[in-house]
Protein backbone atom coordinates (compact mmCIF):
# COMPACT_ATOMS: atom_id res chain seq x y z
CA UNK A 1 0.00 0.00 0.00
CA UNK A 2 1.58 3.57 -1.01
CA UNK A 3 -0.75 5.77 1.37
CA UNK A 4 0.19 9.38 1.20
CA UNK A 5 -1.25 12.05 2.96
CA UNK A 6 -2.01 16.08 1.25
CA UNK A 7 -4.65 18.51 1.25
CA UNK A 8 -6.30 19.89 -0.48
CA UNK A 9 -9.80 22.16 -1.71
CA UNK A 10 -13.13 19.76 -3.74
CA UNK A 11 -13.41 21.56 -6.97
CA UNK A 12 -15.73 19.12 -8.70
CA UNK A 13 -17.44 15.89 -7.48
CA UNK A 14 -18.88 13.79 -9.96
CA UNK A 15 -21.29 10.65 -9.11
CA UNK A 16 -19.62 7.28 -9.94
CA UNK A 17 -21.22 3.92 -10.37
CA UNK A 18 -23.79 2.91 -7.82
CA UNK A 19 -22.08 4.30 -4.84
CA UNK A 20 -18.47 5.88 -5.64
CA UNK A 21 -17.80 9.15 -6.24
CA UNK A 22 -15.01 10.74 -8.48
CA UNK A 23 -13.26 14.15 -6.12
CA UNK A 24 -11.62 16.95 -8.22
CA UNK A 25 -8.90 18.41 -4.92
CA UNK A 26 -6.79 21.81 -6.14
CA UNK A 27 -3.58 20.43 -3.61
CA UNK A 28 -0.95 23.03 -3.13
CA UNK A 29 1.81 19.74 -3.77
CA UNK A 30 -0.35 17.50 -6.20
CA UNK A 31 -2.04 20.64 -8.35
CA UNK A 32 -4.99 19.57 -9.67
CA UNK A 33 -5.65 16.29 -8.32
CA UNK A 34 -8.44 13.34 -8.83
CA UNK A 35 -9.66 10.29 -6.60
CA UNK A 36 -12.14 7.78 -6.55
CA UNK A 37 -13.47 7.67 -2.79
CA UNK A 38 -15.12 4.23 -3.03
CA UNK A 39 -18.61 3.79 -1.00
CA UNK A 40 -18.84 7.45 -0.94
CA UNK A 41 -22.30 8.02 -1.88
CA UNK A 42 -23.60 5.38 1.29
CA UNK A 43 -20.83 6.64 3.90
CA UNK A 44 -22.22 7.47 6.78
CA UNK A 45 -19.63 8.13 8.87
CA UNK A 46 -15.99 8.37 6.87
CA UNK A 47 -16.97 11.10 4.13
CA UNK A 48 -20.00 11.92 4.80
CA UNK A 49 -20.58 15.40 4.81
CA UNK A 50 -16.69 16.11 3.85
CA UNK A 51 -16.53 15.24 -0.01
CA UNK A 52 -18.84 18.98 -0.67
CA UNK A 53 -17.59 21.73 -3.28
CA UNK A 54 -15.71 24.10 -1.96
CA UNK A 55 -14.46 22.04 1.65
CA UNK A 56 -10.92 21.68 2.75
CA UNK A 57 -10.10 18.89 3.38
CA UNK A 58 -6.76 17.06 4.91
CA UNK A 59 -6.83 13.11 3.20
CA UNK A 60 -5.06 10.03 2.84
CA UNK A 61 -4.95 8.19 -0.57
CA UNK A 62 -3.67 5.21 -1.78
CA UNK A 63 -1.85 6.08 -4.84
CA UNK A 64 -1.39 2.42 -6.08
CA UNK A 65 -3.43 2.62 -9.30
CA UNK A 66 -4.17 5.13 -11.39
CA UNK A 67 -6.86 6.58 -10.26
CA UNK A 68 -5.88 7.10 -6.33
CA UNK A 69 -8.07 5.83 -4.45
CA UNK A 70 -9.09 8.03 -1.33
CA UNK A 71 -8.36 6.18 2.39
CA UNK A 72 -9.23 8.75 4.53
CA UNK A 73 -10.65 12.64 4.94
CA UNK A 74 -10.47 15.33 7.73
CA UNK A 75 -12.72 18.13 7.36
CA UNK A 76 -10.95 21.46 8.14
CA UNK A 77 -12.86 24.13 6.57
CA UNK A 78 -17.04 23.70 4.76
CA UNK A 79 -17.37 27.42 4.45
CA UNK A 80 -20.75 26.98 5.26
CA UNK A 81 -21.94 30.00 4.17
CA UNK A 82 -21.48 29.65 0.69
CA UNK A 83 -23.69 27.27 1.07
CA UNK A 84 -26.68 29.65 2.67
CA UNK A 85 -25.86 32.12 -0.33
CA UNK A 86 -26.96 32.33 -3.61
CA UNK A 87 -24.33 34.70 -5.18
CA UNK A 88 -21.44 33.82 -3.11
CA UNK A 89 -21.87 30.51 -4.06
CA UNK A 90 -22.28 31.40 -7.75
CA UNK A 91 -18.98 33.33 -7.53
CA UNK A 92 -17.29 30.35 -5.45
CA UNK A 93 -18.20 28.20 -8.30
CA UNK A 94 -16.52 30.44 -10.68
CA UNK A 95 -13.68 30.44 -9.12
CA UNK A 96 -13.55 26.61 -9.01
CA UNK A 97 -14.63 26.27 -12.44
CA UNK A 98 -11.47 28.90 -13.63
CA UNK A 99 -9.04 26.53 -11.69
CA UNK A 100 -10.01 23.44 -13.53
CA UNK A 101 -9.66 24.53 -16.56
CA UNK A 102 -6.50 26.67 -16.16
CA UNK A 103 -4.71 24.07 -13.64
CA UNK A 104 -2.75 20.57 -14.15
CA UNK A 105 -2.27 17.71 -12.50
CA UNK A 106 1.30 17.37 -10.57
CA UNK A 107 1.71 20.98 -11.26
CA UNK A 108 1.10 22.19 -7.87
CA UNK A 109 1.24 25.83 -6.62
CA UNK A 110 1.67 26.57 -2.80
CA UNK A 111 0.77 30.19 -3.73
CA UNK A 112 -2.32 29.74 -5.71
CA UNK A 113 -3.19 27.40 -3.19
CA UNK A 114 -2.88 29.73 -0.63
CA UNK A 115 -4.85 32.48 -2.09
CA UNK A 116 -8.14 30.14 -3.21
CA UNK A 117 -7.93 29.07 0.47
CA UNK A 118 -7.99 32.82 1.60
CA UNK A 119 -10.37 33.78 -1.54
CA UNK A 120 -13.20 31.27 -0.46
CA UNK A 121 -12.87 32.49 3.41
CA UNK A 122 -13.02 36.11 2.56
CA UNK A 123 -16.90 34.59 0.68
CA UNK A 124 -17.46 32.97 3.38
CA UNK A 125 -17.47 35.55 5.81
CA UNK A 126 -19.37 37.82 3.12
CA UNK A 127 -16.95 40.35 2.60
CA UNK A 128 -17.14 42.16 -0.53
CA UNK A 129 -17.33 39.49 -2.65
CA UNK A 130 -16.85 40.95 -6.22
CA UNK A 131 -14.00 42.77 -5.12
CA UNK A 132 -12.25 38.90 -3.87
CA UNK A 133 -13.48 37.61 -6.96
CA UNK A 134 -11.02 40.62 -8.40
CA UNK A 135 -8.31 40.11 -6.51
CA UNK A 136 -8.23 36.68 -7.09
CA UNK A 137 -8.53 36.84 -10.91
CA UNK A 138 -5.80 39.53 -10.76
CA UNK A 139 -4.00 37.28 -8.91
CA UNK A 140 -4.17 33.86 -10.51
CA UNK A 141 -3.82 35.00 -14.47
CA UNK A 142 -0.40 37.09 -13.03
CA UNK A 143 0.37 33.43 -11.21
CA UNK A 144 -0.35 31.25 -14.59
CA UNK A 145 1.87 33.60 -16.42
CA UNK A 146 -0.66 35.50 -18.47
CA UNK A 147 -0.16 39.05 -16.70
CA UNK A 148 -1.93 41.99 -18.75
CA UNK A 149 0.12 44.61 -18.82
CA UNK A 150 -1.35 47.82 -17.37
CA UNK A 151 1.86 50.17 -17.16
CA UNK A 152 1.73 52.15 -20.29
CA UNK A 153 -0.19 52.46 -23.51
CA UNK A 154 1.10 49.71 -25.70
CA UNK A 155 1.43 51.91 -29.06
CA UNK A 156 2.18 55.42 -28.00
CA UNK A 157 3.70 54.06 -24.40
CA UNK A 158 2.20 56.99 -22.15
CA UNK A 159 -0.11 56.72 -19.13
CA UNK A 160 -1.59 60.03 -18.86
CA UNK A 161 -3.22 59.77 -22.50
CA UNK A 162 -5.69 63.40 -22.57
CA UNK A 163 -8.20 61.73 -22.96
CA UNK A 164 -8.08 60.00 -19.21
CA UNK A 165 -10.00 56.54 -21.24
CA UNK A 166 -8.47 52.93 -22.67
CA UNK A 167 -9.11 50.06 -24.00
CA UNK A 168 -7.67 46.38 -23.45
CA UNK A 169 -6.94 44.65 -25.82
CA UNK A 170 -6.91 40.80 -24.87
CA UNK A 171 -4.91 39.61 -28.49
CA UNK A 172 -1.46 41.85 -27.08
CA UNK A 173 -2.53 41.26 -23.31
CA UNK A 174 -1.80 45.31 -22.98
CA UNK A 175 -4.20 48.59 -22.69
CA UNK A 176 -3.93 51.04 -25.42
CA UNK A 177 -5.32 54.97 -25.36
CA UNK A 178 -8.10 55.97 -27.40
CA UNK A 179 -5.58 58.25 -29.04
CA UNK A 180 -3.78 55.61 -30.57
CA UNK A 181 -6.77 53.15 -31.34
CA UNK A 182 -10.63 52.55 -31.47
CA UNK A 183 -12.68 49.92 -29.83
CA UNK A 184 -13.23 46.81 -30.80
CA UNK A 185 -15.68 43.68 -30.44
CA UNK A 186 -12.83 41.95 -28.10
CA UNK A 187 -11.52 45.18 -25.86
CA UNK A 188 -12.79 46.57 -22.75
CA UNK A 189 -13.13 50.20 -22.13
CA UNK A 190 -11.17 51.18 -18.49
CA UNK A 191 -11.05 54.72 -17.15
CA UNK A 192 -7.73 55.78 -15.56
CA UNK A 193 -8.31 54.61 -12.47
CA UNK A 194 -9.20 51.21 -13.19
CA UNK A 195 -5.98 50.55 -15.11
CA UNK A 196 -3.77 52.38 -12.00
CA UNK A 197 -5.68 49.94 -9.62
CA UNK A 198 -5.28 47.03 -11.79
CA UNK A 199 -1.54 47.98 -12.21
CA UNK A 200 -1.02 48.59 -8.28
CA UNK A 201 -3.14 45.20 -7.73
CA UNK A 202 -0.27 43.14 -9.89
CA UNK A 203 2.08 44.63 -7.67
CA UNK A 204 0.74 44.58 -4.48
CA UNK A 205 0.91 40.83 -2.28
CA UNK A 206 -2.34 38.64 -2.77
CA UNK A 207 -3.04 39.21 0.97
CA UNK A 208 -2.03 43.29 0.97
CA UNK A 209 -3.86 44.02 -2.32
CA UNK A 210 -7.23 44.08 -0.03
CA UNK A 211 -6.45 47.56 0.93
CA UNK A 212 -7.15 48.77 -2.40
CA UNK A 213 -10.52 51.08 -2.52
CA UNK A 214 -11.95 49.99 -6.36
CA UNK A 215 -15.49 51.95 -6.81
CA UNK A 216 -18.30 49.52 -7.96
CA UNK A 217 -17.65 51.18 -11.54
CA UNK A 218 -14.19 50.07 -11.27
CA UNK A 219 -15.08 46.55 -10.41
CA UNK A 220 -17.52 45.96 -13.26
CA UNK A 221 -14.79 47.27 -15.78
CA UNK A 222 -12.39 44.77 -14.49
CA UNK A 223 -14.36 41.64 -14.14
CA UNK A 224 -15.46 42.51 -17.71
CA UNK A 225 -12.36 42.30 -18.40
CA UNK A 226 -10.69 39.49 -16.65
CA UNK A 227 -14.25 37.42 -18.38
CA UNK A 228 -13.01 38.55 -21.58
CA UNK A 229 -9.67 38.04 -21.45
CA UNK A 230 -10.01 34.47 -20.02
CA UNK A 231 -12.77 33.76 -22.80
CA UNK A 232 -10.20 34.75 -25.73
CA UNK A 233 -7.12 32.88 -23.55
CA UNK A 234 -9.07 29.60 -23.29
CA UNK A 235 -10.93 30.27 -26.79
CA UNK A 236 -14.33 28.88 -24.59
CA UNK A 237 -16.79 31.06 -22.80
CA UNK A 238 -16.97 29.76 -18.84
CA UNK A 239 -20.38 29.18 -17.99
CA UNK A 240 -20.39 30.18 -14.36
CA UNK A 241 -19.77 34.10 -15.53
CA UNK A 242 -23.48 34.15 -17.13
CA UNK A 243 -24.39 33.81 -13.22
CA UNK A 244 -21.93 36.19 -11.85
CA UNK A 245 -24.20 38.31 -13.81
CA UNK A 246 -27.34 37.26 -12.16
CA UNK A 247 -26.14 38.94 -9.30
CA UNK A 248 -25.26 42.31 -10.07
CA UNK A 249 -27.63 43.53 -6.93
CA UNK A 250 -24.57 42.12 -4.03
CA UNK A 251 -22.48 43.99 -2.41
CA UNK A 252 -19.51 44.93 -3.90
CA UNK B 1 -11.70 -8.31 -39.65
CA UNK B 2 -14.66 -7.30 -37.59
CA UNK B 3 -14.58 -9.57 -34.29
CA UNK B 4 -18.11 -8.04 -33.46
CA UNK B 5 -20.87 -8.17 -35.17
CA UNK B 6 -21.74 -4.52 -36.28
CA UNK B 7 -26.05 -5.17 -34.31
CA UNK B 8 -24.45 -6.22 -31.20
CA UNK B 9 -21.07 -3.37 -31.28
CA UNK B 10 -24.17 -0.52 -32.14
CA UNK B 11 -26.11 -2.05 -28.71
CA UNK B 12 -22.82 -2.28 -26.96
CA UNK B 13 -22.58 1.37 -28.16
CA UNK B 14 -25.90 2.47 -26.67
CA UNK B 15 -25.89 0.80 -24.01
CA UNK B 16 -22.70 2.26 -22.52
CA UNK B 17 -23.88 5.69 -23.07
CA UNK B 18 -26.60 4.83 -19.81
CA UNK B 19 -24.80 6.94 -16.56
CA UNK B 20 -22.91 4.05 -14.54
CA UNK B 21 -22.09 1.32 -17.52
CA UNK B 22 -19.23 1.81 -19.11
CA UNK B 23 -17.72 -0.76 -22.06
CA UNK B 24 -17.41 -4.24 -19.86
CA UNK B 25 -20.89 -3.72 -18.54
CA UNK B 26 -22.05 -2.98 -21.57
CA UNK B 27 -21.11 -6.23 -23.41
CA UNK B 28 -22.13 -8.32 -20.51
CA UNK B 29 -25.46 -6.73 -20.39
CA UNK B 30 -25.90 -7.01 -24.43
CA UNK B 31 -24.69 -10.76 -24.75
CA UNK B 32 -26.47 -11.77 -22.23
CA UNK B 33 -30.04 -9.96 -23.85
CA UNK B 34 -28.65 -11.61 -27.04
CA UNK B 35 -28.28 -14.98 -24.90
CA UNK B 36 -32.08 -15.02 -23.91
CA UNK B 37 -35.35 -15.88 -25.82
CA UNK B 38 -35.74 -14.00 -28.58
CA UNK B 39 -39.43 -12.69 -27.21
CA UNK B 40 -37.47 -11.07 -24.09
CA UNK B 41 -35.14 -9.19 -26.13
CA UNK B 42 -38.85 -8.04 -27.89
CA UNK B 43 -40.45 -7.21 -24.84
CA UNK B 44 -37.40 -4.79 -23.56
CA UNK B 45 -37.27 -2.93 -27.19
CA UNK B 46 -40.94 -2.82 -26.71
CA UNK B 47 -41.29 -1.01 -23.01
CA UNK B 48 -38.00 1.55 -24.77
CA UNK B 49 -40.37 2.46 -27.78
CA UNK B 50 -43.41 2.75 -25.64
CA UNK B 51 -41.61 5.10 -22.69
CA UNK B 52 -41.88 8.58 -24.18
CA UNK B 53 -45.17 7.81 -25.58
CA UNK B 54 -46.77 6.76 -22.76
CA UNK B 55 -44.97 8.67 -19.89
CA UNK B 56 -45.06 12.54 -19.42
CA UNK B 57 -44.76 15.11 -16.98
CA UNK B 58 -47.26 16.37 -14.89
CA UNK B 59 -48.32 19.94 -15.65
CA UNK B 60 -48.75 20.52 -12.01
CA UNK B 61 -46.02 19.08 -9.98
CA UNK B 62 -43.36 17.92 -13.41
CA UNK B 63 -43.02 14.26 -11.72
CA UNK B 64 -43.05 11.73 -14.25
CA UNK B 65 -46.88 10.35 -15.19
CA UNK B 66 -48.76 8.36 -17.40
CA UNK B 67 -51.49 10.77 -16.60
CA UNK B 68 -51.91 14.75 -16.21
CA UNK B 69 -52.44 15.34 -13.52
CA UNK B 70 -50.39 12.70 -11.91
CA UNK B 71 -51.83 10.00 -9.31
CA UNK B 72 -50.41 12.38 -6.49
CA UNK B 73 -52.02 15.53 -7.10
CA UNK B 74 -55.34 14.10 -8.63
CA UNK B 75 -55.91 12.48 -5.15
CA UNK B 76 -58.34 14.35 -3.05
CA UNK B 77 -57.55 12.82 0.01
CA UNK B 78 -54.02 14.49 -0.06
CA UNK B 79 -53.45 18.04 1.56
CA UNK B 80 -53.25 20.29 -1.92
CA UNK B 81 -52.09 23.17 0.73
CA UNK B 82 -48.63 21.56 1.52
CA UNK B 83 -46.03 21.27 -0.78
CA UNK B 84 -42.78 19.27 -0.74
CA UNK B 85 -39.90 20.61 -3.36
CA UNK B 86 -37.66 17.89 -4.21
CA UNK B 87 -34.93 18.10 -6.78
CA UNK B 88 -35.55 14.60 -8.90
CA UNK B 89 -38.56 12.26 -9.24
CA UNK B 90 -36.68 9.64 -7.59
CA UNK B 91 -36.68 11.94 -4.33
CA UNK B 92 -39.93 12.02 -4.49
CA UNK B 93 -40.28 8.14 -4.49
CA UNK B 94 -38.13 8.16 -1.45
CA UNK B 95 -40.11 10.53 0.34
CA UNK B 96 -43.40 8.41 -0.72
CA UNK B 97 -41.54 5.09 0.79
CA UNK B 98 -41.70 6.81 3.90
CA UNK B 99 -45.73 7.19 3.99
CA UNK B 100 -45.07 10.27 6.46
CA UNK B 101 -45.70 13.02 4.03
CA UNK B 102 -49.48 13.23 2.86
CA UNK B 103 -49.21 16.69 1.14
CA UNK B 104 -48.18 17.31 -2.71
CA UNK B 105 -44.89 17.38 -4.31
CA UNK B 106 -42.88 19.85 -6.50
CA UNK B 107 -40.23 18.59 -8.51
CA UNK B 108 -37.50 21.13 -9.53
CA UNK B 109 -35.61 18.21 -12.04
CA UNK B 110 -32.25 19.77 -10.97
CA UNK B 111 -30.24 21.72 -8.46
CA UNK B 112 -28.35 25.13 -8.66
CA UNK B 113 -24.97 24.44 -10.25
CA UNK B 114 -23.42 27.68 -12.14
CA UNK B 115 -20.54 25.41 -13.20
CA UNK B 116 -22.79 22.92 -14.95
CA UNK B 117 -24.39 26.22 -16.78
CA UNK B 118 -27.68 25.64 -14.58
CA UNK B 119 -29.16 28.42 -12.52
CA UNK B 120 -32.54 29.47 -12.20
CA UNK B 121 -34.11 29.36 -15.45
CA UNK B 122 -33.16 25.82 -16.22
CA UNK B 123 -34.98 24.48 -13.14
CA UNK B 124 -38.64 24.67 -12.34
CA UNK B 125 -38.10 27.34 -9.55
CA UNK B 126 -40.47 30.31 -11.86
CA UNK B 127 -43.00 27.32 -11.89
CA UNK B 128 -43.24 26.75 -8.07
CA UNK B 129 -43.97 30.32 -7.49
CA UNK B 130 -46.41 30.69 -10.08
CA UNK B 131 -48.44 27.41 -8.22
CA UNK B 132 -48.02 29.34 -4.90
CA UNK B 133 -49.39 32.23 -5.88
CA UNK B 134 -52.02 30.75 -7.93
CA UNK B 135 -53.11 28.45 -5.51
CA UNK B 136 -54.07 28.37 -1.91
CA UNK B 137 -50.89 26.96 -0.45
CA UNK B 138 -50.66 27.26 2.63
CA UNK B 139 -46.56 25.79 3.49
CA UNK B 140 -43.70 24.71 1.46
CA UNK B 141 -41.81 21.99 3.07
CA UNK B 142 -38.25 22.37 0.89
CA UNK B 143 -36.65 18.79 0.39
CA UNK B 144 -33.80 19.20 -1.43
CA UNK B 145 -31.09 17.19 -0.28
CA UNK B 146 -28.20 18.30 1.94
CA UNK B 147 -25.31 18.64 -0.49
CA UNK B 148 -23.84 21.73 -1.65
CA UNK B 149 -26.14 22.80 -4.52
CA UNK B 150 -29.01 21.56 -2.71
CA UNK B 151 -28.64 23.42 0.18
CA UNK B 152 -28.03 26.53 -1.77
CA UNK B 153 -31.18 25.95 -4.02
CA UNK B 154 -33.06 25.52 -1.14
CA UNK B 155 -31.59 29.37 0.56
CA UNK B 156 -32.58 30.65 -2.77
CA UNK B 157 -36.16 28.94 -2.92
CA UNK B 158 -36.63 30.19 0.52
CA UNK B 159 -35.23 33.71 -0.49
CA UNK B 160 -38.65 33.99 -3.31
CA UNK B 161 -40.78 32.37 -1.08
CA UNK B 162 -39.84 34.66 1.82
CA UNK B 163 -43.38 36.89 2.50
CA UNK B 164 -45.71 34.74 0.30
CA UNK B 165 -45.98 31.64 1.85
CA UNK B 166 -44.55 29.69 5.37
CA UNK B 167 -41.84 28.00 4.43
CA UNK B 168 -39.87 24.92 6.16
CA UNK B 169 -36.85 22.86 5.20
CA UNK B 170 -35.93 19.12 5.89
CA UNK B 171 -34.66 18.66 9.37
CA UNK B 172 -30.43 17.84 9.05
CA UNK B 173 -28.27 16.44 11.51
CA UNK B 174 -26.92 13.48 12.82
CA UNK B 175 -28.61 10.14 11.09
CA UNK B 176 -30.06 7.93 12.85
CA UNK B 177 -27.99 4.77 14.22
CA UNK B 178 -24.84 6.87 14.07
CA UNK B 179 -22.44 7.28 16.43
CA UNK B 180 -21.98 10.94 17.88
CA UNK B 181 -18.59 10.75 18.29
CA UNK B 182 -18.24 10.33 14.17
CA UNK B 183 -19.95 13.21 12.87
CA UNK B 184 -18.26 16.31 11.93
CA UNK B 185 -18.82 19.21 13.63
CA UNK B 186 -20.75 21.03 11.06
CA UNK B 187 -23.40 18.25 11.30
CA UNK B 188 -22.94 18.28 14.76
CA UNK B 189 -23.68 22.09 14.73
CA UNK B 190 -26.58 21.93 12.64
CA UNK B 191 -28.16 19.44 14.43
CA UNK B 192 -27.44 21.28 17.58
CA UNK B 193 -28.90 24.51 16.35
CA UNK B 194 -32.26 21.80 15.01
CA UNK B 195 -32.64 20.27 18.13
CA UNK B 196 -36.49 19.75 19.12
CA UNK B 197 -38.20 19.92 22.51
CA UNK B 198 -38.71 16.16 23.71
CA UNK B 199 -40.91 14.78 25.90
CA UNK B 200 -43.77 12.31 26.39
CA UNK B 201 -46.45 14.66 25.49
CA UNK B 202 -44.82 16.53 22.89
CA UNK B 203 -46.02 15.26 19.61
CA UNK B 204 -45.36 18.69 17.77
CA UNK B 205 -41.79 19.43 16.76
CA UNK B 206 -41.21 22.86 18.55
CA UNK B 207 -37.52 24.29 18.45
CA UNK B 208 -36.39 24.93 21.99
Amino acid sequence: MSLRNSSGIVLKVVDFGESDKIITFYCAKEGKFSCIAKGAKRSTKRFVNKLELFTLLDFQYNARYSLPTLDQADLQNSFTELRNNYPLYAIAGLICELMLQWTHENDGDPHIFSALAHTLSQLNNQKTSKKNLLLFLVFFYSRLGYQPDFSHCTKCGKLDGGLGNFYFMPEQSAICCRKCGAQTSRSTALSLATVKLLGQAQKMPFLKSARLQFSPHSIQQSLLLYRRYGNFLLDREISSWAFIDLTRHYLY
Amino acid sequence: MEVVPQALGQLIEDLSRLPGIGKKTATRLALYILRRPESEAQSLAGDLFELHGAIKLCSNCFAFSENDPCVICSDQRRDHQLICVVEEPGDLMAIEKTGAFKGVYHILHGVLSPMDGIGPKEIKVDDLLARVQKEAIKEVLIGTSSTVPGEVTASYLIERLQGIVPVTRLACGIPMGMDIKYADQHTLARSIEARNRAGLNSTRKENC
